[in-house]
């Protein structure tokens, strides 16, 4: 196995031809060859699979662009590379079988994946889809038992994998919590979302601020202002510098109390 | 061990050799540790036991 390892976030951009030159003399040495990667990972496995003469590609929740004019998610670390020297170009992956995985759910990864499909020209396209795994399905393929099962399966090239979800399994996820708390607040489900993302606190370790944040706002929707408010100071303890928060949190008290 | 190719401020690229003659290789891009395929949650022992 070879393993790339990003310290920078940079995209993998800095690896020089030489080093590819030398992976690509190692891997000449296998019968099969398979690129991997989550996010800045997947997009590095469909850019870097044709220079690496890869068979197959395997990637979760891969990137066609970050240009902040096309997704602003990663508008800093794209902003930091001053020049793209390993780009996905028109007509990349001829000749290779490529497994998208990823959550249809997730408006933005969506939007990646179908241009990402309209530039790319594999042998063959396959998509896994992992509902309410939002922008990290393999951490809820992790959290749900299924990582090994899946990864091993693809990596043997299994023509279907089937997902099995157990609500045993699902109701302890924190990614799978948070993405149906947020999917169903995008929705107007405003009970829904708060059910999922309260349980979703209730974990050990998952007191995450974006939770906190999205629930003051279903509180206020839910005409729960008392809960709303508890939901932001707990946001502004844990974001103690963040002045804009703190304002939010005195008007909500002002309108509350009068 | 993982024997080092190449290193620089901002990347490094490792290879890990599995016992054995294997057949299939494995180029793994990593944006999280997490999502390390070495990481025992996502399929290393398959890799390093099985040899693709």
């Amino acid at each position: 196995m070879i393993a790339f390892k990003s310290i920078g976030r940079s995209w993998f951009q800095n690896i020089p031809s030489s080093a590819i030159k030398q992976v690509r003399d190692l891997a000449d040495e296998y019968e099969t060859v398979i690129t991997y990667g989550s996010s800045m990972g997947g997009y590095a496995a469909i850019a870097f699979c044709d220079e690496l003469c890869a068979d197959r590609v395997i990637a979760i929740a891969p990137q066609y662009s970050i240009d902040p004019d096309f997704d602003t998610r990663w508008s800093k670390e794209a902003r930091a590379i001053k020049e793209w020297h390993w780009t996905i170009k028109q007509g990349s992956c001829q000749g290779r079988k490529v497994t998208v995985i990823y959550d249809e759910l997730m408006n933005a990864d969506l939007r990646q994946i179908t241009h990402l499909k309209k530039t790319v020209q594999p042998d063959a396209w396959h998509e896994i889809h992992v509902p309410f795994g939002g922008h990290t399905p393999a951490k809820l393929l992790a959290e749900t038992g299924q990582i090994s099962v899946v990864t091993s399966a693809l990596l043997e090239d299994a023509d279907d994998v089937v997902l099995g979800y157990r609500w045993s399994k699902l109701r302890t996820s924190s990614t799978y919590l948070f993405n149906l708390g947020a999917y169903a607040a995008r929705h107007q489900r405003y009970k829904l979302a708060a059910l999922a993302l309260n349980r979703m606190l209730a974990q050990k370790n998952h007191n995450t601020p974006i939770a906190h944040n999205l629930l003051s706002t279903v509180m206020i929707e839910l005409n729960q202002p008392h809960l709303a408010i508890a939901h932001l100071a707990i946001l502004t303890h844990l974001r103690p510098n963040n002045t804009a928060l703190r304002n939010k949190l005195s008007r909500l008290i002002e309108k509350t109390v009068h | 061990m993982p024997q080092t190719i190449f290193e620089s401020r901002t990347d490094v690229v490792e290879h890990v050799k599995c016992s054995g003659r294997a057949k299939g290789l494995v180029v793994s891009f990593t944006s999280l540790e997490y999502y390390d395929l070495r990481n025992p949650g996502f399929g290393a022992d398959f890799l390093l036991k099985k040899r693709l």
